[in-house]
């Protein structure tokens, strides 16, 4: 009888997903290269999604867009649509949650499966992420890979570095082979490991995954705490990570982050955006049941070729969820750092949450008319949606809400 | 440091608000489904008022007084009903700082706390 495995992880993943999803949609695009791309005219002119067959010519995700015509001059360039894709990604989820009750979405194009115990159910692993394939291509026209592991990091490593660039779109990783797949691997192809991190290892003349396996754990572990430490254990293939459906750890902040559609060098435009942006926030705080206690500003200059702009922090007396409590501070924040020139990117953070039903009372402060005002506005645009009551700010040119609420992800819906 | 071993893909995963908002209402909906299903005498009225129970709750957090069954005993219990609802077969509530996971099964009657309950 062959032994049972501890822990069944699966992690599937959508090929090309925003350019499939336009393939299936429209099935004149299919077999050509599609490359699905931001507006350019609002400078969101990017690749975010390619076909194989635009790959195949070299184009990438994050290329601009006069770059991916110049490798591929017959590319179909098709505006993203991201509520479709947010149903199909839906879709996805409901047709994985007939095979287990486990199911966590990592991102839009990614899910992870936990089907530990269900041998019984759906056979061998392998025989259910056939299974699971087949149903997904059947019922949504996308193809998935699907990576095997016995923690979600070796299911997510076979996915990225082997079920992708493999006809039969599987394969499994486990404690045995892991060594013997992952270790000949670049050491940027470890889960965790970005550009800087892979410049550190280099100079370390770690090039390798096997590399930093091999090393004494305490040398990671004293250079960079506890990343080094996870980064060393993921070289191993050990992962403690637990799978929780539904929403996963506590939130520990919120952000939104605008690029605006032309260089803005007024004060009152660049202010009238971060008002904006700081009611967005905002109304997701409070949609959290929480207040912040930390407001973050995020400024990037319209300079290319000498990159200018800022990220500061400031910590608010107190507690807040409001625009009027938050954005004087992220005003303050801006001016305080601002050099003067023409902005491009504007983003507001707030973090530090604390419970809503949990203050400190004060005599003198106006807190519970300004819930009850913000109570009020957030049923309303909670209902009709963010442009049925807004500042009069946001009817000046400078105003981006308008253009905002068209978006989800910073793309069209 | 325990939370970074513990949780590493949940604090690198990417999910759009649009994302968690409709997940967040598909398992509620899915929720729905179940207690639907266990309140099959229930009828039409009943039901769209157990449903929006749980579609509120994820805006407000409800105070709400649940009867259920606990073997062979009938509780009532009141408390918050959670925003946040994983499972497909329990419904979780939190009275102070404890939290309470009740089987749909067992579930006999849902409704609004009466005005004036206050978590303990």
């Amino acid at each position: 009888m062959q032994e049972r495995r501890q822990k069944v992880i699966m992690l599937a993943d959508a090929e090309s997903f925003y350019a499939s999803v336009e393939s299936v949609d429209n099935p004149s695009l299919r077999g050509k290269p599609v490359a699905v791309c931001g507006d350019p005219a609002l400078r969101h002119g990017i690749v975010l999604a390619a076909s194989k067959e635009a790959k195949a010519f070299g184009v990438k995700t994050g290329q601009p867009a006069w770059e991916c015509r110049r490798l591929c001059p017959e590319v179909i360039f098709v505006r993203p649509h991201m509520s479709r894709y947010l149903e199909v990604s839906l879709e996805m989820t409901r047709i994985f949650e007939q095979f287990t009750d486990r199911v966590v979405p990592y991102s839009i194009d990614e899910q992870f499966l936990d089907l530990s115990g269900c041998e019984g159910l759906w056979g061998e692993p392998a025989e259910a992420a056939r299974r699971i394939l087949r149903q997904v291509r059947e019922e949504t026209g996308i193809r998935c890979r699907i990576g095997l592991g016995e923690s979600p990091l070796q299911a997510k490593m076979a996915c990225d570095r082997f079920a992708k660039k493999r006809a039969d779109a599987f394969f499994e990783l486990n404690s045995d082979n892991y060594a013997a797949h992952v270790w000949p691997l670049p050491i940027g192809d470890l889960f965790g490991v970005g550009s800087r991190m892979k410049a550190h290892f280099k100079r370390m003349a770690v090039r390798r995954i096997g590399d930093l396996a091999r090393l004494p754990r305490e040398i990671p572990r004293r250079r960079w705490g506890v990343n080094g430490l996870l980064l060393w254990l993921n070289a191993r293939g050990i992962d403690y990570s637990t799978l929780q459906p539904g929403e996963a750890a506590e939130r520990k902040g919120v952000g939104h982050c605008a690029t605006l559609p032309r260089d803005y060098a007024s004060p009152q435009e660049i202010e009238t955006v971060l008002l904006e942006l700081t009611e967005e926030v905002c109304f997701r705080v409070r949609a959290l049941g929480k207040r912040g206690t930390t407001v973050h500003v995020y400024c990037r200059g319209a300079d290319f070729d000498r990159p200018t702009g800022f990220s500061r922090q400031k910590k608010l007396p107190e507690p807040g969820s409001a625009a009027p409590e938050i954005y004087p501070t992220a005003r303050q924040l801006f001016h305080r750092h601002w050099d003067g020139r023409p902005v491009r990117a504007l983003g507001i953070t707030l973090s530090g949450f604390t419970d809503r039903r949990c203050e400190q009372l004060s005599f003198f402060n106006r807190r519970e008319a300004l819930d009850s005002l913000s109570a009020a506005a957030d049923e309303i645009r909670g209902r009709f949606g963010p442009t049925a009551l807004f500042r009069a700010a946001s009817l000046t040119p400078g105003g981006q809400l308008f253009n905002r609420a068209k978006l989800i992800g910073g793309h069209e819906r | 440091m325990k939370k970074k071993l513990y949780h590493q893909f949940a604090c690198s995963s990417l999910m759009l608000p649009e994302h968690r908002t409709a997940l967040a209402r598909h398992r509620r909906n899915k929720a729905a489904e179940g207690l639907r299903s266990y309140f099959a005498d229930a009828d039409e009225q009943q039901l769209e008022q157990l449903q929006r129970f749980l579609e509120r709750s994820g805006e407000a957090g409800l105070t709400v007084e649940v009867t259920f069954t606990d073997g062979p005993v009938r509780r009532t219990l009141t408390a918050l009903l959670r925003r946040r609802q994983p499972d497909p077969d329990r419904l979780r509530f939190q009275q102070g700082d404890r939290e309470i996971a009740i089987p749909l099964e067992g579930i006999v009657n849902l409704r609004v706390a009466p005005a004036g309950w206050e978590d303990p």
